[in-house]
């Protein structure tokens, strides 16, 4: 025991053990430990049943699908967050790098132009579905599935079943989608650590992120209090566009081939990522990292399985069940926490 | 004390799940449906939903029986094409087997091909080996590689030139559906179809469909009663072609459709006169002796073999034969 100032009152003081429960038990608070827990031990298992599993080959093929899936999966948290779906973004993450393979391989515009030029057009998307859904008012869920099916016709429009590929000299292509020296990884891995930092300080330290909580949250009492409500959701909506379009690209880029089956089913897989995350499927909360983690998680449990030889069926099964268990989590937090 | 129950509770679900993910994955960690003991062999397709594939595994799967090799048959959960194929054999090349066959669609598919051969595992091609125009492989070891299955690029057109003879009015309009859009081997069909009605002096249409027989059929339906004139069909994939011969019968209309390979619903209506021809590339085929090669050369160091699965044309005269084969799931 120490003695205080005051003669007559004693402190104890925290003992080691005590302070360690109390760091365990503010980690086990965070959205974050849940997942990180089951990546740690999804990585554990399968490096267990494979001696292969931390090879260059691995390491590459986890990465690369997490790198994308992750980048599409911080737009789409943001815009859950703030209470929206988009469910285009897996047409948008073939359309926009169709474009810009078109303006630079066939119209032979600047690739530099040519990528910004694809870049706004996704951003275009992303206006289009955030103003019909908040100008009208519609449910984005709706609003964004017609943008899917129309991306879908254009996909084809544009490419009918052909490919686009470009393995001449492309700086845009090294920036994007190239090897980082000899290690197994690829500049897609760098832009995933640059955008969750990056948005992980917007949502996490700014006054708009506290908006995209509070739009998400409790949309009414937000208005009441000064927030736009609809212009956050509209900007959350050009944000998911433009990162789904922006990571087509790299896959473009680190493959050097286009098609239209690109992005198949992404928006599905970027919406299982964020829950996976911790990220609310009713709005009001989530985290970046959470979500990239939920990706990392997805890529490691689909190659692993290829790495020990399971059937490649049991890749869906597992993802599957998991969602559906970490919703049922979420949904009986939520009913435990007093929300509707 | 709430925030404290949340967390536990949070987690106690994620480890449940994981426990589940990790059960599974021990369960799974044996070799796959119809393999023996042995080297492991992977093949790497880009689906598992499409009877073609299906086919492909079948014949894969007896090859690993039949040549006492561990055979893993990996596809992704969508047919995303190159992408998805790319990962999974970097995934199979990390798992050092003794050999992978792969499909190779596009250059695209050159860097991890290269990566195998790098690694000294044992590599042969199936079902495509584009090498044409931005294709042609940077590593001259590529396209000696054997390659196992038909030429997409000139399939369409053996195929048209054997079916156009059935066309009953000169320079009329045949109509081209796509079920697979995204499919750019099926381009490849209609490019070859498209030749050889070009040099016979036809004109031809496309539509587009989607793997949906349903869908398919209301698509037909619309186009032959917008355009009557159409003389004939042609399937790029079976999803085209069951659905067009549906309608054809129903309507006991006279076209003659013509179609790519041969599922247990198109041999039936090949049977009945529907379907005109049909060309079979023999899946089964593609994948079984992709295998027995790898399997030959890792216990006999042979070298690999180039196959031609052929360039077969089925039609009411030889469908007999066909017909239990496809049943089996072996054509």
């Amino acid at each position: 025991m120490t003695v205080t100032s005051d003669p007559l009152v004693t402190r104890p003081t925290a003992s080691p053990t005590r302070s360690r429960s109390l760091v365990i038990g503010r980690l086990a608070r965070r959205q974050e430990f849940g997942p990180s827990v089951g990546l740690l031990v999804t990585v554990a298992v399968f490096t267990i049943l494979s001696a292969n599993f931390w090879s260059p080959n691995n390491l590459t093929a986890i990465t690369t699908i997490a790198s994308t899936v992750g980048i599409v999966a911080i737009g789409v948290t943001m815009l859950m967050i703030s209470g929206e779906f988009d469910l285009s973004v897996g047409q948008l993450y073939a359309f926009t790098p169709i474009v810009w393979g078109i303006l630079f391989i066939t119209l032979r515009i600047n690739e530099w132009v040519a990528l910004a030029g694809a870049l706004a057009v996704a951003a275009g998307v992303g206006t289009i579905n955030g103003w019909v859904t908040t100008y009208f008012r519609i449910p984005s869920f709706i609003a964004t599935l017609g943008m899917l099916f129309v991306l879908q016709g254009l996909n084809n429009l544009l490419i009918s079943g052909n490919q686009l590929l470009a393995f001449g000299d492309h700086p845009t292509m090294v920036l994007l989608g190239s090897r980082l020296g000899e290690l197994p990884f690829y500049m897609p891995i760098v832009w995933l650590g640059f955008f969750a930092l990056v948005f992980w300080f917007v949502l996490g330290r700014t006054r708009y992120g506290n908006w995209t909580f509070a739009t998400g949250g409790k949309a009414g009492p937000a208005k009441a209090m000064g927030v736009a409500t609809s212009r956050i959701r509209r900007t959350n909506f050009i944000v998911c566009s433009m990162l789904a379009g922006l990571a087509g690209c790299m896959q473009f880029a680190y493959l050097r081939g286009v098609t239209q089956a690109q992005g198949d089913k992404y928006e599905l897989l970027a919406i299982t990522a964020a829950v996976l995350g911790g990220t609310s499927l009713f709005g009001g909360s989530g985290t970046i990292v959470g979500s990239v983690i939920g990706a990392l998680l997805l890529a490691t449990i689909q190659i692993g399985l290829v790495l020990i030889g399971a059937p490649g069926s049991f890749y869906v099964t597992f993802i599957g069940l998991l969602l559906v268990v970490v919703v049922i989590s979420n949904v009986r937090l939520g009913r435990f926490g007093g929300r509707e | 004390m709430r925030g404290h129950l949340q967390s536990r509770h949070r987690m106690v679900a994620t480890l449940a799940a994981f426990a589940m993910v990790a059960a599974a994955c021990q369960s799974t960690a044996a070799p796959s449906a119809g393999a023996g003991s042995g080297e492991t062999m992977y093949i790497i397709a880009p689906s598992l939903t499409d009877p073609f594939w299906i086919t492909q595994k079948n014949g894969a799967d007896q090859a690993g029986k039949d040549f006492g090799v561990k055979v893993v048959f990996q596809a992704p959960a969508q047919d995303t094409g190159d992408a998805g194929m790319e990962s999974l054999a970097r995934a199979a090349v990390a798992a050092k087997p003794a050999g992978i066959a792969i499909d190779f669609t596009s250059k695209t598919m050159e860097a991890v091909t290269k990566e195998a051969l790098d690694a000294g595992i044992k590599v042969v091609l199936y079902n495509n080996n584009r090498f044409e125009g931005e294709n042609a492989p940077s590593d001259p070891r590529i396209p000696g590689l054997a390659f196992v299955g038909q030429n997409e690029a000139v399939s369409g057109e053996i195929l048209g030139k054997a079916w156009i003879p059935n066309l009953k009015t000169p320079g009329c309009k045949v109509l081209i559906m796509n079920p697979f859009p995204t499919a750019f081997v099926l381009t490849l069909r209609a490019d070859g179809m498209k030749r050889a009605l070009d040099a016979a002096g036809f004109t031809h249409e496309d539509l587009a469909g989607s793997g949906d027989a349903q869908q398919n059929l209301g698509l037909i339906s619309a186009k032959l009663q917008n355009n009557p004139a159409i003389c004939g069909i042609v399937g790029l994939g079976n999803p085209a072609a069951n659905p067009a011969a549906k309608y054809v019968s129903d309507n006991k209309l006279s076209l003659p459709i013509a179609t790519f390979d041969v599922g247990a619903e198109a041999a039936d209506w090949i049977d009945k006169g529907v379907i005109t021809m049909a060309i079979n590339q023999q899946p089964f085929l593609q994948s079984y002796f992709a295998v027995a090669n790898l399997a030959n050369q890792a216990k006999y160091s042979l070298q690999p073999a180039n196959v031609d699965t052929g360039t077969s044309i089925v039609t009411k005269d030889n469908i007999g034969t066909i017909k239990a084969c496809v049943t089996a799931g072996h054509c």
